[in-house]
């Protein structure tokens, strides 16, 4: 492998950022296309991705957002494909989760990260495959019926606690309700089954494609398979022994899920690798 | 180097998924697998009626039976999310919203407010937190003498040694065993993890449950079981200690003011709020009124 060449990365990015500033919030792609959901830095999970699914550009690509924190190797992902924003993608997030901790251990200063966050600003919010499957990273919003509401979004902007933009990237399905409902929390949407109804009908569109929420089967599918949640970091923080899957959507819109285990590099090189020797998954610690 | 204590004579016992060791009288299992499968989340949900944490350990478990009287006592998820209040939360439920929910709510019904909302329904209420003060489930009907009664302070063998802990004895066998963990959708975390340790002269748990609220507040509840194989008749120990400090107060604390990571850190959380005086953590708290703080010794006798 070529030595890593930190300016000429910068550089990338910069250009990248260009790309990015000229796309409308909902982008328009065609299949075959291959979808991938949360990947979180798991870079060996990514590198077993694209052994299974085909390498860029002979395979086209759409990553549903959540590209970084939590995993040991967030810096490195590749061009040439549609990337969606994730909640993850935020300076607020990255600043607790890893990504700012990860790039000042790695680069000796916050600078990379302020790259990276700045790109993520002009990444799209939504994604339309053959004007039938919508593709987001959470989920629906009570302000959005028609999506040309999305393409009317300053996305240009840290993600904000509020409003159409926070509700997509946020936003969570619940198969027991009908309508939009307020978390618990205080704030907060989830969105049920007439949610989901009404917004393909509006739209001319017959799926909803989302990422955001770990399970154990590496995807999901509610609403009489109207929605499915797509998750694609196998063995998620290197403890939860979950499979993982990539969507590969052909021209004429069949989907297959297409599963997938833990890439064996992890087992050299990451975290449970220094802890082996104890089944439990931890070196002995004298706790207190 | 002669290890400080003799070992004494145990056997180890390791499955997929499972790891056990019999030491004196007692038999400690420690199971470790994946999250809950959808089919099984979907049962949890239906059972405790709250929506269940991102990442569920239903298989996981920590055991250890006495096997002389047949006392069983065992830390699993499903017990501690029991624990979790469902409902409206009340008076001593220590029950919080998120930092910008005012904001949030008035962006979405004020009068300025742009955005017309569809129908909404009401959410049904539970401890989105995860708060419990769940310190560990007594398994065997069997237990028929094993009641927890009030330590007495007087009495050196009534509270958790230490020392002795503190000693750096062979671990004769160790466990971390996660039960739950949320990431309360990018406002803060809430963790359950136990973790066990049997060594040459005792069996010590720490089971430790930790908040954080982003803006809000940190909370954090350890239970410590301790048990010395010296004890004679058969003595548990069982310590619960509950904090909270204003998320401000801990952030304070941190060693470089830009890096959070460590607020993500049980350990760095506890180590905070413990080392604070008193009167603010175990006491003030945040100002939650969550009846979870302060500190509870008790001890159980094993009568075989």
């Amino acid at each position: 492998m070529a030595p890593f060449d930190l300016d000429a990365c910068i550089q990338q990015l910069l250009h990248k950022q260009e790309v990015l500033m000229r796309e409308s919030n909902v982008v328009h792609v065609s299949a075959p296309v291959t979808v991938v959901g949360d990947i979180h830095g798991q870079f060996y999970d990514l590198i077993e991705i694209f052994r299974i699914g085909g390498y860029a550009p002979y395979t086209n690509y759409l990553f549903l957002g959540d590209y970084v924190d939590r995993g040991l190797f967030s810096l490195r992902y590749p061009d040439r494909v549609q990337l969606i924003r994730g909640n993850h993608e935020s300076r607020a997030v990255t600043q607790t989760y890893g990504f700012y901790t990860e790039c000042v251990r790695k680069y000796g200063s916050s600078r990379v990260w302020t790259y990276f966050t700045d790109m993520f600003d002009f990444l799209t919010l939504s994604v339309v495959i053959d004007d039938k499957i919508f593709c987001v990273h959470g989920g629906l919003s009570p302000s959005i019926h028609s999506i040309d509401q999305i393409k009317v979004v300053d996305r240009f902007r840290e993600i904000p606690h509020e409003g159409p933009m926070a509700d997509l990237v946020w936003s969570d399905p619940d198969p027991e309700k009908e309508d939009f409902a307020i978390s618990p929390r205080g704030a907060g949407y989830t969105f049920g089954s007439g949610v989901v109804y009404k917004f393909l009908e509006t739209n001319g569109m017959t799926h909803i494609l989302r990422a955001h929420q770990l399970c154990m089967e590496g995807y999901a599918s509610l609403f009489d398979n109207h929605l499915s949640t797509v998750w694609s970091a196998p063995n998620y923080c290197y403890r939860c022994g979950n499979s993982a899957s990539i969507l590969e959507v052909s021209p004429g819109g069949k989907m297959y899920f297409n599963v997938f285990e833990a890439a064996p590099e992890n087992e050299r090189d990451g975290p449970s690798q220094q802890a082996a020797q104890s089944a439990g998954g931890k070196l002995p610690e004298y706790f207190l | 180097m002669a290890a400080a204590v003799a070992v004494p004579e145990h056997k180890l016992s390791e499955s997929p998924n499972s790891r056990a060791i019999e030491i004196f009288d007692w038999t400690v299992t420690a199971k470790t697998g994946p999250i809950s499968s959808a089919a099984q989340c979907d049962a949890l949900q239906a059972s405790l009626g709250i929506p269940h944490p991102e990442m569920m350990f239903g298989y996981n478990l920590l055991q250890i039976k006495h096997r002389p009287s047949g006392w069983t006592y065992a830390f699993r998820s499903e017990d501690a999310l029991r624990g979790v209040k469902s409902g409206p939360l009340e008076d001593g439920d220590g029950g919080v919203k998120v930092g910008y929910a005012d904001t949030w709510l008035k962006s979405r019904t004020g009068a300025d407010s742009q955005i017309p909302l569809p129908q909404m329904v009401a959410t049904k209420p539970y401890d989105w937190t995860y708060t419990t003060t769940y310190a560990g489930s007594l398994d065997d009907a069997g237990s028929r003498n094993a009641q927890w009664t009030p330590a007495e302070p007087s009495n050196a063998h009534h509270s958790i040694p230490i020392a002795e802990l503190s000693r750096p004895d062979p671990i004769l066998f160790y466990a971390e065993i996660p039960l739950f963990d949320d990431e309360l959708h990018d406002n803060g975390a809430s963790h359950l993890l136990v973790r066990v340790r049997v060594m040459p002269t005792c069996i010590f748990i720490l089971s430790r449950f930790t908040l954080r609220v982003d803006n809000v507040l940190f909370r954090a509840h350890d239970t410590r079981v301790y048990h010395s194989f010296a004890s004679a008749p058969p003595l548990v120990v069982r310590e619960t200690r509950g904090w909270e400090a204003p998320h401000e107060r801990v952030k304070r604390a941190l060693p470089r003011r830009d890096d959070l990571m460590p607020l993500t850190d049980p350990n760095f959380i506890c180590k905070v709020l413990s080392d604070m005086p008193k009167e603010v953590s175990q006491e003030a708290g945040a100002g939650t009124g969550w009846r979870g703080l302060g500190t509870v010794v008790q001890v159980t006798t094993l009568q075989p």
